[in-house]
Parts: C-alpha cells; structure tokens; sequence
C-alpha cells in the first residue's frame, strides 16, 4: 500500500510538479494569538463564493432574463423545478452570509491594520472585491424583476445619477438608458452573471496569490509584546491544522445555510405594476440600509448643494480615505500604533451597525 | 491467516474515514442540486387542430403542407385519390423535418435519408419506427386533426 | 524522398480544403424550401386556460416548512456532525503532536 502511495506520488508529481505546491504548503505557518480567529473569515468567504458558483449557474438553466418573462421563470423555479426552492434559496442565503462576513473580514482587517506594509495590495484587491460582492448582491436582488426589485432599480441607479460630472453617465449605463425598462434587466443580468463573478474570479486569485507570499498579517500590538517579552510568536501549521479548522467551519457554514434555505426560503414579491405608487416601508436589502439611513438623514439641500449630492460625495469621500487607509494611516506603515485611525475604524463600525439597526427597525 | 503487517496505517485509514465522511456531506448536498437539473416540463399539446376545407382545397393532389399542432411539426398529405393524411413531421430517427415526394409517394428525411411510406411506416434508412399518425377526421366544413399519443401530452426533459 | 511526400500530402489536403471551401449547397436542398404551410387552428384543452401561469399563492406554497423538508435538514446535520466529530477527534491528535515538536513551532 505504502509503495503504491509512493509510486502515485510520484507520477503526479513529475506531471502536476506538486511536490513544489506540497512543500510550500508545509511550510506556511499561520499565527497562533488571541486574534487568530478573524484568519479564519477568507477560507468562509471562499466557500460561499464556490456555494454561489455552483447554485447560480445551475438557476441560470431555468431563468428566463428579460422583462416579459423574468419573473414567472422564478416562479417556476419555486414551484415547479424539484428543489428549485432550495437552490435558490442557498443561492440567496449564501449571498447574504458572503456579505455578512465580508463585512466581518473587512471590518476585523480594517481594525488590525492588515493592510500595512508589504500588504498594501491585499488590501486593495480586498476593497475591489468588497464592492464587487456588494454590487453582485444588489443586482442579484434586481433579476426576478418583482416589485422590489423594480423599485431597487429606480432608486439604485438613481442614486449614482447625483454623483458630480459622471453621475448622469454612470446613470445611463446601468440602465441602458434614461428610463428603467427591459433594456435595464439585460444589463442587471449580464453584470450578475458575466461581468462580476469574472471580475470577482480575477481578483480573487490575484488576492489569494498575494495572502500566501506575503503569510498572515499579525496586528500591531502582539508583534510588540512579542518584541518586548523577547519571545517569538508561535506558528501552527497550515496543513494539516488550520485545513481541519478550516473544513470544520465549512460543515456549521454549509449546516447554517441549509438551514435558513429550509426555514425562511426566499420570497418573489408582487408582479410589477408600473402605474403603482412605491409601496409603503419600501427599502434596500440590508447590506444598503446604512447608505439609506445615512441619506435619509441629511437635509435636502446643504449649503445650496442638494442633500442627496452631498451625502452620496461625502460617503465616497469616505470609501477613499478608506482604500487609500495604507497612504493615509502612515503610523501603521512603520509599525507604530495608531489610536486615530483605530478610532476612525471604530467610529466607522459603530455608524455602519447603528445605521443598518436604525434602518432595519424603523 | 494472520498479516505481518497492516495493509493501512492508523492514520491512512482515519483520513480515508475523514474523506468518506466529507464525501458523504457532498454527496448528501449533490442529489438536490442533480434532481434540480432533471426537470420534467410537461409541455402541452392543444386537443385538437381544425383546418377549413377551404384552406384544404388549395392543396394540390399528390401533395403535402406542414402545419403547427401545439409544439409539434405536422405534415398534411392529400393522396391522389383526394384523401386526406396527416402526420407528425418529425423524423423517428433523430427528430429531423420530414420532407413529402410526389413521385415516389413517400416520405423523405434529408438528414439520413430516411424513407416512410404513405401510410408513414418506416421503409428505409435509419428511422425505427413509423412516423406519429393523427386521426383527420371531416365535420362539417371543417378538417379536424387529432394526436392521439397518451391523451395529448408528452413530456419533454429540460 | 521525404520532402517530395510531404509535398504530396500538403496539396492533398489544401485541395480537400479549396473543395470544401468553394462548395456549394447541394441541389435538392432548394426543394425542402419550396413546402407551403397551412394555416391551423389550435383548439385548447378545458382547463388548460392560463397554462403556465404560476400565482403567488402557489410560489407561497412551495416555500412551506414541510416535514419532508425539516427530515432533510436533520439527515444533512447528522452528515455534518459525523464528518466534525472525526475531524476533530484528528485535530485533538495533530494538536498533541504539535505540543510535542513534531511540526515547526515558531514563524
């Protein structure tokens, strides 16, 4: 037996050059402290997003994507194609949880400064990958072309219509026009199916690359202790520990999803009345409710400049300071602690919960 | 017969119980998602398909039109005594139009060439069976065309 | 010897291609064009109305919490408890190696 396994090796070896791969593997240490646990956020994100490759093309075999006929598509999908519920149902729910813990992922690497030297572009292939998840989650919304997601799409492409110079041009791009109609959904699609998950696809290879040369980042405050107690921070080995933690959170994850896909399967809301008003209580899903919140609190017209330009300038101002957070927390690029721009992430974390809570409530 | 030595070591046969078990788990999650793709969408034929005699007139002897019976193709022949057949003009082989020929009264499919006769049996080629016969029945003014197969439905496999 | 044979078989297959290239359709093809069609009038089946239409009481329907659903999710858990507990009970014992020194400890 042990020489077979031998022989294998070796065969796949001299045609896959896996004992490269292998020995790179055993190598990579990954560092034990108290804030190992927020490592663990990118291999659950991955496996949703393998979840999400798989669920949504098999959906695609099914949905009809224009205007006319949308909608009954994914109701057949719900009612007639055996275990269409499910499917489209982890199909959603997986979506959700991506950006539920990309926003963990993002806020915990925010906190501990992981994008300091060398993992500048880490941290910005993470920034694009994060509005790229949340775009794929606001057109995903869009495509069963129902009453909310005609609402979204008035409103979601209105709102980059208030952006300065480019808006009316980015305004007609997502719909295809001036007006939302058939044109719009085609679009929605295309980006939800095409363009995204590619792009998505492409820079998450580029970020999983550059995770893997450069090792785990190990926050500011630890690599001193560990300077000042003269001791050295302990490594435990990728393969075979951290697979196995890795592969258990996988099993709850994939028990959790099934779970809500079981319980609260998703909704297909009411045809599109195109003469109807918007109906009451009317609101982005809930990884939006903070921008809606945010803008729902500003006045309409500030200093002159309409509300909604103001708010929609202001929060991008904000998304800048935060991709450029290698440039700007210069503290941190030489290792030194930076209460400030740690204060600016807690403040930025507090108005990202309390405003999605406010939102979601009232 | 006792062995000198294990065939697997304890940990080789623990890890094989680790994969199987995370096989297992896919596997579990694998059959609603093939189920998923294997969805049977009864399409509907209507019950039956009129045709003016009129419109029957303007077909010459020794000739045949197509006509639409719900998703299905449908050839009408009118012999040269002046009666009237129809057929399912899909091929039994591979699902290719069937063509008519006046001078040899038969049926021809172009993809292999296939041959029925005027009753639609299968004389030569590839085809195995006969081609799909509706009833054609006259009432009145009208040509009234039905298919008989399992009371008008068929299934089709996504 | 070689070289006038691989001649040979270049101008074989460049004639193949010119053949295939300049071809054009067969004849008897033009006929399949010349069938007429007759107009049909498809009579429906009773009850067979609004065929295909999917309400919203039924897309409500199919989103019940069913036994045979709820049975599942229990079948998929008792899967994943397995294939956890075996996993971990390994980890237990990479863990122990690890205190040992059996793996590299340090960064």
């Amino acid at each position: 037996m042990e020489e077979q396994k031998i022989q294998v090796k070796k065969a796949l070896d001299e045609r896959l050059l896996l004992g490269a791969l292998i020995d790179l593997a055993r190598k990579k240490l990954v560092p034990v402290h108290k804030h190992t646990i927020w490592y663990y956020m990118g291999a659950l994100l991955l496996i949703l997003f393998m979840i999400q490759m798989v669920t949504g093309p098999i959906l695609l075999f099914y949905y009809k994507p224009a205007a006319e006929t949308a909608y009954q598509s994914v109701a057949e999908i719900m009612v007639k194609v055996p275990y269409g519920w499910l499917i489209r149902s982890v199909h959603h729910w997986s979506s959700n949880l991506m950006i539920m813990i990309a926003f963990v992922h993002f806020f915990s690497t925010f906190l501990v400064k992981a994008y300091r030297r060398p993992r500048e572009f880490t941290w910005f292939t993470g920034m694009i990958m994060f509005l790229l998840v949340l775009f794929l989650g606001y057109t995903g919304y869009t495509l069963p072309f129902d009453e909310r997601a005609f609402f979204a799409l008035n409103v979601g492409t209105d709102m980059p219509g208030a952006i300065p110079v480019v808006g009316q041009y980015v305004l007609q791009f997502l719909r295809g026009g001036a007006q939302v109609g058939m044109h719009t959904l085609n679009r929605f699609f295309a980006l939800h199916v095409g363009v995204l998950p590619l792009a998505l696809l492409v820079v998450l290879a580029i970020h999983i690359i550059l995770v893997q040369m450069h090792g785990m980042s190990i926050p500011i405050s630890i690599e001193k202790k560990a300077r000042e107690e003269k001791k050295k921070i302990p490594g435990k080995p990728m393969f075979p520990h951290f697979v196995w933690h890795d592969a258990v959170n996988g099993l709850v994850l994939v028990g959790l999803l099934f779970t809500l896909a079981v319980y609260m399967p998703s909704e297909l809301g009411a045809v599109i009345d195109y003469l109807k008003p918007a109906p009451v209580g009317v609101k982005p899903d809930w990884f939006f409710l903070w921008v809606y919140q945010i803008l729902k609190w500003i006045p309409t017209y500030v200093l002159g400049i309409e509300g909604e330009v103001v708010g929609i300038t202001g929060l991008a101002m904000v998304a800048a300071v935060i991709f450029c957070a290698p440039f700007v927390d210069w503290k941190s690029q030489h290792n030194e602690r930076s209460p400030l721009f740690t204060a600016f992430a807690v403040v930025s974390l507090a108005v990202f919960l309390v405003c999605t809570a406010i939102g979601f409530f009232f | 017969m006792k062995l000198k030595e294990s065939l697997l070591s304890r940990r080789d046969f623990f890890t094989g119980l680790i994969y199987g078990s995370l096989a297992s788990v896919a596997a579990y999650v694998a059959y609603p998602v093939v189920r998923f793709l294997y969805y049977e969408k009864k399409l509907p034929l209507p019950k039956e398909v009129t045709i003016t005699l009129a419109d029957l007139e303007q077909v010459s002897l020794n000739s045949a039109v197509y006509f639409q019976y719900g998703y299905l193709p449908g050839i009408l022949v009118r012999t040269e005594a002046g009666e009237v057949k129809a057929f399912s003009a899909k091929c039994t082989h591979l699902d290719c139009n069937v063509n008519y020929k006046p001078d040899t009264k038969t049926f021809h499919c172009a993809c292999h060439d296939g041959y029925f006769d005027i009753t639609g049996k299968n004389i030569a080629g590839p085809p195995p069976k006969p081609l799909l016969a509706f009833t054609v029945k006259q009432e009145g003014e009208i040509m009234v065309i039905t298919c008989p197969e399992e009371g008008g439905e068929e299934t089709k496999k996504a | 010897m070689k070289r006038i044979f691989a001649c040979l078989i270049l101008c074989a297959c460049a004639a193949l291609f010119m053949t295939g290239f300049f071809s054009v359709p067969p004849v008897h093809a033009e006929e399949a064009a010349q069938m007429k069609t007759i107009p049909a009038k498809q009579i429906k089946k009773e009850g067979a109305a609004a065929a295909g239409i999917i309400s919203r009481e039924e897309v409500e329907k199919a989103r019940a919490v069913t036994p045979e659903r709820v049975y599942w999710l229990a079948g998929l858990w008792l899967v994943i408890l397995v294939a956890a507990v075996l996993i971990r009970w390994q980890l237990r014992h990479d863990n122990k190696l690890y205190e040992e020194g059996y793996y590299s400890q340090e960064l």
